[in-house]
């Protein structure tokens, strides 16, 4: 098992007052290596939440992340840093990339973080260009970039220090149909050579191209689906109508929109 | 009416974006005040070098406004780039470009009427405030700052052009770009800036011809235009020497393998991608700390150089001083002694002197060890013309000077007492004297307690003859002026004096007494050493005053800027960082990361700043020269001085703002 995430448990506290917020209520689950697992749910379901602290970027109230048996919560604030960028590769939903950097320097990124030598970014860089179609685009700014092209980047960047684990969110977001339906065959790709991916997504479609996708409500997972042997497509509509089932009639246009 | 309500809306919500520009314009607007205040002041004219004075605050003014610009129009693109997303939105929703340059034009109204108004009260406080500092510091009152509603006008106007050029600058943006270029501008990268070869030749070739013209002016006064063309091109090609200098070295670096080190990488990437206005804002910082270490240093020699003259001429507290020349000077010395006893005034180290000061002679060529006069006067500073001051062997022993020879009537001492002590060679043997010859008994390298000529410039070789007895004086004083002095229509007399030691505040009673006992010697006068320096201080407090205004505004505005580009650059890196610490970049090493990017802003000023300056180091010490200073290490002594001062303040200028930054770009 790469990733468990047992009975993880968040609770926000506002400054001022009493009051709390429970975002997640009790999440259990396990990732096994070269899975590609979609989470599911609408706005201020914890998605979100969720996905902030298996990046550590929060740490849950109560609960573990065990990320190759190491319980990724009690990592020191030190450690963090290096933690993240070694064992963890980000995609955004607005691409966050550097506009400082060439396209070049901005998959390097990580590496030169890791404090990696200039071979290892070439030799990796060299392999990875041509499976995300970015051979060409590697002097640009990336304010020249067109946000599927921006997106591509992103991937190389999450890509090249070799994580454990890929961890996006909402990558499609900001692109069209034609951008999306590229980056999510490239991710199945990417899975394919073996790559675990963990994808938070509000979109059915986006969702139908990972191999499980779990359902998650009011801090709560409710449901998962196995895609098995089914073309996207079919897995899309199964996901459309749990979306529908599971979380309340109230949901189906937005839904069926984003199918 | 719904313009106006935009645009005040505008400035009212964004002030953050706002508030840098206002404040770059309103310190623009005071410094610029200040000067022209003090530059339009009457009490101008009545200082010491007074027109001179007024043409170089004329040129400061010039300069200023230069800066000025280049400063709004800086502040000024930035606030679009920030605004034109807004701006955009407004087209898109179909408010008509018409329209938004008539936001972005009562925009600017509004902002120029609160620079002229802000701007107005804050230099009468501030220069009020400064007077009454330096009024305490100096002790005393010798410069009127009027502020005058002329300075108020000028200002105005003068503001009034710049807000039209920004005006036209925004117009121009808004113009040319399409509605979406709006909205899109403030994510809109900048290409990498490139390395231009010829704004680094055209660099080099101004920086060296600014150089060239303050090193090798001769006469400061005379050619003072010509160093402010010196300014003006080390001004220009300051800005240009960042700008291609700063993005060569940064590509080089980046060329490098050890780019790719977390540190460079970031500092090195993030400053190239702003290099533009970097350069920009650099060229500012350096050209305020320029000014201000030379105004510091020009008003600050003339101070103490002025006071250590004054010192130097009054060896002791009080000088009387009589050109009668049939005086008893022991006698005078016990009426002296019995006036002050009379008034129960302490008075000790009295001593008297008998000496002709700063007579022009000149050399004709001979061997080495002979001095022989010329009979003609000839070119002042010309390489043989010397200037001798004759005294009396008992006159050194009076100033207790030890171990003086005795001295038959033809022989005579030689002392060396130019400022710079190798112009004038000790192998001289013989002087032959308008007349008679002398052998010299010996060479001394300095006197004690000789008052100092007040007429000799560093330049000058200045020697005294000690004659051994008065007969023997007298008759070297007859022959010079038989020979040169009878030609021109006058004589040069022997003086006497006595100096001796008083305390300050018994000197008004002193001076009662000593009228009392002389009233029948009308020749006999006194003067003291604190009522000199008391002079000297009416005299050039005025001109220090101006140069501690203008340092003190400068800095300022050297402060000002430097808090503006950090503010502004952390909020342009705020998102980088962001995203560096999503990707993995720790705390700890976004505070080096930030520390290595300061450190080369904080130097790269502050050595050009100091590369500027000694260029201009001749230029400066031939200003303050004017003023009567021949003293060429204090002048050296309060550059260096000045120089540490100012890069303790700059440093802590850069701790205090660094911290702006740093408070923006954490998480």
């Amino acid at each position: 098992m790469l990733l468990e995430v047992k009975h993880l448990k968040k609770i926000f506290k506002t400054r001022f007052s009493k009051e709390e917020t429970t975002a997640l209520v009790d999440i259990d689950f396990g990732v096994e290596e070269g899975e590609y697992i979609a989470i599911m749910g609408e706005s201020g379901s914890g998605k979100t939440t969720l996905l902030n602290i298996l990046s550590t970027l929060e740490k849950p109230t109560s609960g573990q992340v065990l990320l190759n048996k190491e319980d990724i919560t009690a990592i020191k604030d030190k450690e963090i840093s290096a933690f993240r960028r070694d064992h963890l590769g980000f995609v955004f939903q607005d691409f966050n990339l550097l506009d400082t950097l060439n396209v070049r320097d901005n998959i390097y990124l990580p590496l030169v973080l890791s404090k990696s030598s200039v071979e290892l970014m070439k030799s990796r860089l060299k392999i990875l260009a041509p499976k995300l179609n970015i051979e060409n685009l590697l002097e640009k700014q990336p304010f020249e970039l067109s946000g599927g092209q921006k997106q591509r980047v992103a991937v190389a960047r999450a890509l090249i220090s070799q994580p454990d684990l890929v961890l996006a969110d909402e990558p499609t977001a900001a692109l069209d149909f034609k951008n999306s339906e590229d980056l999510l065959n490239l991710f199945e790709e990417i899975n394919d050579s073996g790559q675990t991916i963990i994808m938070v997504t509000h979109s059915s479609l986006a969702a139908s191209h990972a191999k499980r996708v779990l359902f998650i409500k009011d801090g709560v997972l409710y449901h998962q689906l196995y895609r098995g042997e089914k073309s996207s497509t079919e897995f899309a509509k199964e996901i459309t109508l749990s979306m529908i089932a599971f979380l309340g009639a109230s949901e189906d246009e937005e839904v069926s929109l984003n199918a | 009416m719904l313009s106006l309500k935009l645009a005040a809306n505008n400035i009212k919500k964004g002030f953050k974006s706002f508030a840098p520009f206002l404040m770059a314009s309103v310190t623009m607007f005071v410094m610029i005040f200040v000067t022209a205040s003090i530059a339009l002041s009457p009490s101008i004219s009545k200082l010491k070098g007074g027109s001179s004075l007024s043409q170089v605050m004329g040129f400061a003014l010039i300069v200023l406004s230069i800066f000025a610009v280049l400063i709004l129009v800086y502040s000024y693109r930035f606030l679009q780039t920030q605004r034109s997303k807004e701006f955009g939105l407004y087209d898109i929703l179909g408010f008509g470009k018409t329209r938004i340059v008539g936001v972005a034009f009562l925009e600017l109204l509004l902002s120029y009427i609160i620079t002229v108004i802000v701007g107005t009260i804050c230099g009468i406080a501030f220069s009020k405030f400064l007077f009454l500092v330096f009024v305490n510091m100096i002790g005393g009152n010798y410069f009127n700052l009027v502020i005058s509603p002329t300075a108020i006008l000028l200002l105005a106007i003068l503001f009034f052009v710049f807000f039209l050029v920004l005006m036209m600058i925004g117009v121009w943006i808004i113009w040319r770009s399409s509605s979406l270029d709006l909205l899109r501008e403030e994510s809109k990268g900048e290409k990498e800036p490139k390395s231009n070869l010829f704004f680094a030749i055209a660099a080099v070739i101004l920086l060296g011809a600014g150089y060239y013209i303050a090193l090798t002016v001769e006469d400061p006064m005379a050619a003072i235009m010509k160093f402010f063309i010196a300014v003006l091109l080390v001004i220009f090609g300051t800005y240009l020497f960042y700008i291609s200098f700063t993005v060569w070295y940064l590509k080089l670096k980046k060329k490098r393998p050890s780019y790719y080190k977390p540190n460079n990488f970031i500092t090195t990437s993030s400053m190239l991608y702003r290099m533009k206005a970097n350069a920009v804002g650099l060229g500012n910082i350096t050209i305020l700390l320029s000014m201000t270490i030379v105004t510091v240093v020009v008003s600050l020699g003339v101070f103490l150089g002025t006071e250590n003259s004054v010192k130097t001429y009054y060896t002791r507290e009080a000088k009387t001083y009589s050109v009668a020349n049939n005086t008893d000077v022991k006698q005078d010395i016990e009426r002296i002694k019995s006036a002050a006893a009379s008034k129960n005034i302490e008075i000790k180290n009295l001593s008297d002197m008998y000496y002709a000061q700063d007579l022009q002679a000149d050399r004709v060529k001979s061997s080495k060890d002979q001095f022989i006069t010329s009979n003609k006067q000839g070119v002042m500073f010309d390489k043989n013309s010397y200037f001798a001051t004759l005294t009396t062997a008992q006159t050194l022993k009076s100033l207790g000077n030890k171990d003086i020879p005795s001295l038959k009537d033809n022989q005579v001492l030689l002392v060396d007492i130019s400022k710079n002590k190798t112009s004038f060679d000790s192998k001289i043997k013989s002087i032959q004297w308008y007349g008679e010859t002398y052998q010299v008994a010996d060479t001394l390298n300095s006197v004690k307690d000789f008052p100092s000529s007040s007429v000799v410039t560093v330049s000058s070789k200045v020697m005294m003859i000690v004659f051994a007895n008065n007969q023997a004086f007298d008759k070297g004083l007859a022959n010079y002026n038989k020979t040169i002095s009878d030609d021109q229509g006058f004589s040069n007399l022997a003086s006497t004096s006595i100096i001796f030691d008083i305390k300050p505040v018994d000197e008004k009673r002193f001076t009662k007494a000593f009228k009392e006992e002389f009233k029948d010697n009308k020749d006999l006068s006194i003067s003291y050493r604190s009522e000199a320096l008391q002079d000297q201080r009416a005299q050039i407090g005025g001109f220090v005053f101006v140069g501690f205004v203008l340092g003190i505004s400068f800095i300022l505005g050297a402060a000002l800027i430097i808090y503006y580009k950090q503010l502004s650059e952390g909020a342009q890196d705020k998102r980088s960082f962001k995203i560096l610490q999503e990707v993995g970049l720790s705390k700890e090493e976004v505070q080096k990361t930030i520390k290595s990017q300061v450190r080369l802003i904080f130097f790269l000023p502050l050595v050009i700043t100091i590369a500027h300056f000694a260029g201009a180091y001749l230029m400066i010490e031939k200003i303050i020269m004017l003023f009567d200073i021949n003293d060429r290490s204090v002048i050296f002594t309060i550059s260096l001085a000045t120089i540490a001062i100012l890069a303790i303040i700059y440093y802590l200028i850069y701790k205090a703002t660094s911290r702006v930054y740093y408070k923006i770009v954490e998480r």
